[in-house]
């Protein structure tokens, strides 16, 4: 799969509230279909960042780690979206968004695992954004419907601060 | 509830992560309550396979179910003492259907709904968590003595047969002998349940009504624990790991934080507990190697904070819905910590509520518990039916 590498937008965060903004911008640009691949160590943030994509899509739900069942799928909430995020409403960007799957990829061997615990139906779908934390240990063998877009997170060894760079966040 | 008493010897499947396990424990319903009578208990572990991949591999764990699955049942109907049909000494069989990894639990389903078509019997799938709250009110229990005389006159009515020790066919080890004991929850209950994958406070109203009352908003307890073994480059399963080196530590050698103590409600967060952990690395020693005592004071101190949260909010949380019995259960129950820390807690602060604990061996997953807990529901409710019975990786209890 190819990564759309034009446009690359290098980001700094320093908490886990600007990183839920960074995305939540993100988020406004998401088509169904898309998939996200998020990078960085323990800590880095993947996890805060797939809340935050949660919350700008609408979602209450708890996003609870994905560690233990691979993936957690949650329904997109356009009504709350449109009183939350005044501005976004149906016709909104990401108006046909309708589910947000969340993914840990850290212990499986290869993309094949995640298909056979049932991944492969979300990944099919136009209407579904899947966010696959430690992406690139199945970039290569995850079949994309929409466009795979990588997001990256290093620093933050010793402070809260860190470096986030989204490939692809626009065109 | 039955009129009558009514007893089902019941088959029980578990395969919801990293442990095959087989059991047979005999439901009584009795006019109020129900009592388990442990008849074998076979559990097939994976975690020797999974120590060298330092975590889980799904495709690994459902290869090894799958071979693993008829040995563990055909060993658990012959340690039970059935009759010389295997299929005839059981009534019914439950099987974890969810919550857990789809491609793992699908093989515990699948091995029951073809016994189930095969011999005729009733079957249900049983949610893993109801399995963990129940194991504390299993045989074998380990009863503090600090409960109210109430409780203290239930409580002699446990009663310790000791019968053929049971093994682990991994290792050929026994992991408890077959007790027998009838005991009274006094409801409502509150239990916590704390896992690699799971930490959840549950109101139990009676039998098989359940309320969520708190969970996790990020990690479970126990993925912290596996996730800072990692950081410090201890072994997998990273619970018993972290508290073996916490014990010689020094809990206040770091001030990590107490993630959500004082939040109005009864939810949990450990993902910041960890990313903490991960700082204070960094910053004391960022290249160097990091020597045992470091470790020790890194394990304790972590090991504390997770403890104090989980200890605090349960507390909380049985005073606020007036629990009469509180009831632990889940891996992380087996952490001497937690035990001792919720006991002196109890005790302090809820002096007339009984706690009740799982003999080590129901802390880990088992199928005693699932056994136990489809019995109930068969009991007082309906089977599944193999035609219906199906894995449900994310079934939440009580939501």
């Amino acid at each position: 799969m190819e990564l759309l590498v034009r446009m690359e937008k290098v980001l700094t965060s320093h908490s886990e509230a600007e990183t839920m903004q960074i995305a939540a911008a993100v988020a406004q640009t998401l088509r169904g279909g898309d998939v996200l691949l998020l990078d960085g160590e323990l800590g880095a943030g993947k996890s805060v960042f797939v809340r935050g994509l949660a919350r700008a899509l609408g979602i209450t739900d708890r996003i609870t780690s994905p560690t233990f069942v691979l993936f957690r799928v949650y329904q997109v909430k356009y009504k709350e979206q449109g009183t939350r995020n005044g501005g976004l409403d149906q016709e909104g960007p990401v108006s046909h968004v309708r589910m947000l799957v969340h993914v840990d990829a850290y212990r499986v061997r290869d993309a094949q695992e995640l298909l056979d615990a049932g991944l492969g139906e979300w990944l099919e779908r136009d209407d579904t954004v899947v966010a696959i934390e430690w992406g690139e240990r199945v970039r290569d063998a995850i079949p994309v419907t929409g466009r795979a877009r990588a997001v990256t997170f290093s620093g933050g060894d010793s402070t809260d601060e860190r470096i986030v760079t989204v490939c692809g966040a626009a065109e | 509830m039955q009129r009558t008493s009514r007893t089902l010897r019941v088959l029980g499947i578990e395969s919801s992560c990293d442990e095959t396990a087989a059991a047979v424990v005999t439901v009584a319903a009795s006019r109020r309550d129900f009592s388990f009578s442990v008849r074998s208990s076979v559990v097939a572990s994976q975690v020797a396979l999974h120590a060298k991949t330092g975590g889980i591999v799904p495709e690994v764990a459902a290869r090894e179910h799958v071979g693993a699955i008829m040995p563990v049942i055909e060993q658990a109907l012959r340690d039970s003492g059935g009759r010389r049909s295997l299929a005839a000494s059981i009534d019914a069989i439950a099987v974890t259907a969810g919550p857990g990894l789809m491609t793992s639990l699908a093989v515990g389903v699948e091995a029951a709904r073809s016994l189930a078509y095969a011999w005729g019997k009733p079957v249900i799938g049983v949610n893993h968590i109801e399995g963990h709250v129940l194991s504390a009110l299993l045989p074998s229990v380990r009863h503090f003595d600090h409960v109210s005389p109430r409780a203290r006159g239930e409580n002699r009515r446990i009663r310790r047969l000791e019968k053929s020790a049971t093994k682990d066919i991994a290792t050929g080890r026994d992991l408890s002998t077959a007790l027998e004991m009838t005991r009274v929850a006094g409801f409502p209950a509150l239990a916590l349940v704390v896992s690699g994958g799971h930490t959840e406070l549950l109101l139990m109203r009676t039998w098989r009504k359940y309320e969520l009352v708190g969970a996790t908003r990020d990690d479970a307890a126990g993925e912290a624990f596996d996730k800072v073994a990692k950081l410090l480059g201890l072994p997998y399963p990273g619970g018993p790991a972290v508290s073996q080196c916490a014990a010689s530590g020094n809990p206040a050698a770091f001030s990590f934080p107490r993630p959500m103590l004082d939040s109005d409600d009864f939810d949990f967060s450990f993902s910041g507990l960890k990313t903490a952990v991960r700082y204070a690395l960094a910053r004391i020693q960022p290249q160097a190697a990091y020597d045992q005592q470091l470790i020790a004071d890194v394990c304790a101190s972590f090991q504390q904070a997770a403890v104090e949260v989980l200890v605090a909010k349960t507390v909380r949380a049985a005073r606020s819905v007036g629990a009469k019995t509180i009831l632990l259960g889940g891996g992380v129950a087996a952490n001497r910590e937690l035990r001792q820390q919720l006991d002196a807690a109890v005790r302090a602060q809820c002096p007339d509520v009984p706690l009740l604990i799982p003999h080590a061996s129901y802390t880990g997953d088992n199928a005693v518990m699932i056994a136990a807990a489809g019995g109930v529901r068969m009991l007082i409710g309906k089977e599944t039916g193999w035609k219906k019975l199906a894995a449900d990786a994310n079934w939440e209890l009580g939501r």
